[in-house]
């Protein structure tokens, strides 16, 4: 059996990811807003910041217009590890929903 | 032109970690002033925009515990402990001057400053655990000495070189004091090691605390007030204190150690009659510092009810003291005995 520790994938992270594969890219305000309140603004960039360690997402400054005022916003998207974990992740999940029916 | 944020992510750049300015405090910001922005001059949806973003920040900041990872979080450590200790110090005072219910807010320090600081500073020096627990006594004492000045009735009463020297007793005492502090919080012991020691302690402490509050509610003073609550919260809490003080320094030593001399790990039973048969010493610990031992022992042995009235909560946390490091070592043992079998 292979020792390599496996990236988890706990229901928030899951939740953003499904949101960035529907809809990439994303800030993360618009995250917070299409969320329906599961997700919360002083939380989202620590979740976010969590999932670009494990390589689950990437981000890059918004590219804004000459003249624009304010400090830029990041942009977030799902990398192909990001993508494969959540398939696998539902995959488990049809199956053992399927288990339990059985 | 300023906008929202700027100053508080300046701030933030100076104090704390730069990988969480850039990859948390900074993008939270950033949408602080966006939808400031986008509100687009009205003033009611600015002012709901501020707030959300601010509450966002503040979330960030305690919630994420993004402050504990600064490197000013030795520093505010000790600001948030030392405003702890004194606000409690003043509402004790207020409510019940003199007494042990005044110095109560000192031994609950004395007690959780050293945890707080193992638990969020793990492998600290001793030099940095003292200096932490010295600043937290100091900070209460010169709380103290602000509230207790300005009352002319005290200030009358000694000359000036008086306020002096009792500065520097109350202030080698807290020193003292924090010696020994740092002195456990520093120790070169597993963490797991001593925290499941200082908790079997705690809650031996606890049980002890809630018996003697019991005895002395059903007995002594009814009916509750106020004051007469915080004067009995003020007493248990030195007890506890005591209590817990003397089952670091007499009770762990004698239990572990007749772990160690016999061979066989010992069984529950066998180890919780130690714990409860030791309960002279921090009985008598007190009277004792206070001088009274003499007549406390008098009156002791002249009352057989009240003997047994005073000495059952010590009886019963050196119990559990004993069953339950005992319970830690029958867990300890249990797989050997499964692999010997």
């Amino acid at each position: 059996m292979s020792a390599v520790p496996l990236p988890t994938l706990p229901g928030i992270e899951r939740l953003i990811l499904e949101l960035l594969v529907s809809n990439s890219p994303m800030f993360g305000l618009q995250m917070v807003e299409s969320s329906a309140g599961r997700l919360k603004r002083g939380s989202v960039y620590v979740t976010l910041g969590r999932m670009e360690q494990k390589g689950f997402v990437e981000s890059e400054q918004e590219q804004r217009a000459a003249g624009a005022i304010g400090l830029p916003r990041r942009l977030y998207r799902p990398t192909a590890l990001g993508e494969r974990a959540l398939e696998a992740w539902s995959a488990l999940h049809r199956a053992l929903a399927w288990e339990g029916r059985s | 032109m300023n906008l929202p944020g700027d100053r508080l992510l300046a701030l933030a750049k100076r104090f704390l970690d730069e990988d969480a300015v850039s990859s948390s405090v900074e993008p939270t910001l950033a949408d602080l002033q966006f939808e400031s922005q986008r509100a687009d001059g009205r003033a009611g949806r600015r002012l709901l925009a501020l707030l959300r973003g601010y509450a966002a920040i503040v979330r960030l900041l305690l919630w994420h515990g993004l402050i504990w990872r600064s490197p000013v979080r030795r520093l505010l450590t000790v600001l948030v402990l030392g405003g702890i200790g004194s606000a409690l110090l003043i509402e004790i005072l207020s409510l019940a001057p003199g007494g042990p219910a005044g110095l109560s807010a000192f031994f609950i320090m004395a007690v959780l400053t050293p945890i707080v600081l193992r638990i969020l500073h793990p492998g600290s020096s001793y030099r940095h655990a003292f200096v932490s627990c010295l600043s937290v006594g100091l900070m209460m004492s010169a709380v103290l000495l602000g509230w207790v000045f300005p009352d002319a009735a005290v200030r009358t009463t000694y000359p000036w070189y008086g306020y002096v020297l009792s500065s520097l007793f109350m202030a080698g005492c807290v020193a003292a004091a924090s010696a020994l502090a740092a002195a456990v919080a520093s120790r070169p012991m597993p963490e797991s090691t001593v925290r499941q020691r200082m908790v079997r302690v705690a809650v031996s402490a606890v049980v002890f605390a809630a018996c003697y509050a019991f005895n002395i509610l059903w007995a002594a003073i009814h009916p509750l007030s106020m004051a007469k609550f915080v004067g009995l919260f003020g007493w248990v809490c030195v007890l506890a204190f005591l209590f817990a003080a003397v089952s670091i320094v007499v009770y762990l030593p004698v239990l572990l150690g007749a772990q160690r001399v016999v061979p066989v790990p010992l069984r529950r039973t066998v180890l919780t009659m130690p714990g409860a048969l030791l309960f002279p010493v921090p009985l008598l610990a007190l009277p004792f510092l206070q001088g009274r031992l003499d007549s406390t022992l008098r009156f002791l042995a002249g009352d057989p009810g009240a003997l047994m009235f005073v000495c059952l909560p010590y009886v019963l946390a050196g119990a559990v003291l004993g069953w339950l490091l005992a319970q830690g070592r029958v867990r300890e043992a249990q797989p050997a005995v499964i692999v010997s079998s």
